[in-house]
């Protein structure tokens, strides 16, 4: 369990747009509303697996059957989830719902793809360029990082060690909240790129006249034209307004 | 008189035997990734081929094709599919099963109870009908 590292991993606007480019470019264009579910094997070394009425049991046993047993805990209580990332030896795989409405199953494509490349790929890749390819046996588990190791990582603003999962529900989640959060706000930034790019979101807007101070404009427009479910596409809108009612460039409030 | 036209090399079954035999048994051969595809999952080549929208001919050419490095994966298995006429979409799924399963099943704690660390797992629960809400702070940030 490596707290630091993941603290570490938490992107900021301007990284969640690179984080998007960065797997945009590797798949084809996008349509309108733009889906990564079909391109993420493409972008990125994941799986998609859907499942009816998806539940962490049904992640667990097929994470087990396929060589991983996930010591997890499972709580008591409802457990059904929209979607689930379980990543392993820079190998992952993307769970989803098969039952979600559209909007929200290419919500959680986005999100749990944000995951991937927020937390797991995106430190890997920062930890091997640092400290050579040999970190990656200390970010699977497989050893301890040595004295050489945490000195050079130290020094390079890194904590090598190995990942660890982001379960809310967990019974040591308390302890971790403010890591969790992090998270999550890290993919949904990715999420948001990856599906409503801030660039293209500016350019809508200025073209239908919208009202920066109006929220419901905003969240119109997103779910409308980007086709955002509305949970997610009210969350973004509040933001733009709030942005704009304090006056601030659009640019920032995108996250540009 | 005419020249009948020569056969092409892959379709030969002999040929195509050696082909596989020979790349198998390196992962950096395509060939190596077919194969194991065929034996995980019992099926005969041409199924392999068919799920990959191709035929037999194309599959063995696929199978002398380089594995794409992650680096380049796109680009790299955009060209071997131009190559070989197989679906470029089919091929990234059964890549990224078949190395995921490699490298899953490859860990100590495959062949013990002990459980394994080094993995990250997030999920996004049903009843958190707006993901977005848990981006907490205020101020988006530039």
């Amino acid at each position: 369990v490596n707290a630091a590292l993941l603290a570490a991993a938490a992107v900021n606007g301007v990284e969640a747009v690179a984080l998007a480019d960065r797997f945009r470019a590797a798949v084809p264009r996008p349509g309108r509303p733009a889906d990564v579910e079909p391109h993420l094997p493409l972008g990125a070394p994941l799986e998609v697996i859907a499942v009816a009425g998806l539940r962490l049991a049904d992640v667990l046993a097929h994470a087990a059957a396929e060589g991983l047993r996930l010591p997890t805990a499972t709580p008591a209580g409802p457990d059904r989830l929209n979607g689930c990332l379980v990543a392993y030896r820079g190998q992952g795989l993307v769970f989803l719902d098969a039952d979600l409405p559209a909007d929200r199953r290419r919500w959680t494509a986005a999100h749990e793809l944000g995951h991937w490349l927020a937390e797991y790929d995106r430190p890997r890749r920062r930890a091997v360029a640092r400290l050579g390819v040999g970190i990656a046996a200390v970010l699977d588990g497989d050893r301890p990082a040595t004295a050489d190791e945490r000195l050079s990582g130290a020094l390079a603003g890194l904590r090598p060690g190995p990942y660890w999962h982001l379960l809310r529900r967990e019974p040591d989640a308390p302890a971790r909240a403010e890591a969790v959060r992090r998270a999550e706000t890290a993919a949904d930034r990715v999420a948001r790129e990856l599906l409503a790019p801030g660039a293209a979101v500016a350019a809508e807007a200025a073209a239908a006249g919208i009202d920066p101070a109006d929220a419901s404009a905003w969240a119109g427009l997103l779910t409308e034209r980007f086709g955002l479910p509305t949970g997610p596409a009210a969350d973004y809108a509040a933001r733009l307004a709030r942005a704009a009612a304090a006056n601030r460039s659009f640019a920032a409030a995108l996250g540009l | 008189m005419t020249d009948r036209p020569k056969p092409h090399p892959a379709d030969d079954p002999a040929m195509r035997g050696a082909v596989f035999a020979g790349t198998a048994a390196d992962p950096a051969w395509l060939g190596h990734w077919l194969e194991r595809r065929r034996r995980r999952t019992g099926a005969g080549r041409e199924a392999v081929a068919a799920d990959l929208k191709t035929d037999l001919r194309g599959l063995t050419m696929l199978a002398l094709c380089r594995t794409p490095t992650e680096e380049n994966f796109a680009d790299d298995l955009e060209a071997v599919c131009r190559r070989t006429g197989a679906d470029p979409t089919a091929l990234a799924r059964l890549l990224r099963a078949e190395q995921r399963a490699a490298a899953w099943t490859a860990g100590p704690e495959s062949s013990s109870a002990a459980p394994p660390a080094g993995w990250l797992m997030a999920a996004s629960e049903a009843g958190e009908t707006d993901d977005s809400g848990g981006d907490g702070d205020a101020e988006p940030r530039p």
